[in-house]
């Protein structure tokens, strides 16, 4: 039993680490948001993992919608060069002191295989009254209250594709 | 007596400088926030999918997943057909919550940045 249990979470596994990657942030609240950091994670590993080396960027009240994707490189990559939404250039870390600035067009080569796949980890953002960081563990946590907006995140799967979405709502 | 007068000029200067803070303030409060008012229909959908996102832990409790995924879905599809999403599309969508919220969603998003335009 254990085994055939094993089989099928090494299914879900490689499933997700290979189905086709995009990051959505939807800030649906009245208050502009500032995005200071996106961070990406090893699907197993502690290191690499990836941070934007950008500037801190905003997403417009109400209207805002910020998207990563890339529909023309293998599924297992997580769209560090995004046809949407650019980021231009991101850190590849690859332990506590040491890393690497990459373009993004490098950022996204680096994952030569599934097994070097990248998944979104968490954003770190700023509401105007406070800041918070949305998405997974150990950073972010998948629902973060500030005093003005509460921020959300999911992860939608439909066959192949995989939509990590961050929804900001009006507490 | 010139000194009343003098009193009822810097008076005056007082309360002007009042108004033309307060009219600052406010100006910058309508900076931050839009001109698009937000429908029922939006807020119902904001309100179901906040709703959602915070029973969606304790789905264990099959009554509470049912009542939450019904209550998005009815709150969507209303959204959706306020906004002019066609009837086929919203049908493609509907009966899956893992393909409606996001469908939903970036209908609404393109739809808020085209009210906006």
């Amino acid at each position: 039993m254990k085994k055939y249990l094993f089989i099928v979470f090494a299914i879900a596994l490689g499933a997700t680490a290979t189905a086709q990657k995009k990051l959505y942030i939807y800030n649906l609240s009245s208050n502009d948001v500032t995005v200071s950091d996106i961070l990406t994670k090893h699907v197993t590993s502690e290191y690499p993992k990836f941070e934007d080396n950008v500037s801190n960027f905003i997403i417009p009240a109400i209207t805002g919608n910020f998207e990563l994707s890339n529909s023309s490189i293998p599924t297992y990559r997580f769209p560090f060069f995004s046809e949407v939404d650019a980021v231009a250039n991101w850190n590849r870390i690859t332990s506590a002191t040491t890393f690497t600035s990459l373009a993004a067009g490098a950022a996204t080569l680096t994952q030569t295989n599934s097994s070097q796949a990248q998944i979104f980890h968490c954003v770190k953002y700023d509401d105007g009254s406070a800041s918070g960081i949305i998405g997974t563990t150990p950073l972010g946590s998948n629902e973060v209250v500030l005093i003005d907006t509460t921020a959300y995140y999911d992860v939608f799967i439909s066959g192949t594709l995989v939509e990590y979405t961050i929804v900001i709502l009006d507490n | 007596m010139p000194y009343v007068l003098l009193f009822f000029l810097f008076s005056c200067a007082s309360a002007s400088d009042e108004s033309i803070s307060e009219t600052t303030k406010t100006s910058q409060t309508q900076a931050k926030t839009s001109s698009i008012t937000k429908t029922t229909e939006m807020i119902n959908f904001e309100s179901a999918l906040k709703k959602y996102m915070q029973n969606k832990p304790y789905f264990d409790d099959a009554k509470l997943k049912e009542e939450s995924e019904n209550e998005l879905r009815l709150n969507a599809t209303k959204l959706l057909v306020a906004i002019d999403t066609t009837g086929s599309e919203i049908k493609e969508n509907e009966s899956n919550v893992n393909t409606l919220i996001p469908f939903t969603l970036k209908k609404y998003s393109a739809f808020l940045n085209a009210s906006k335009n």
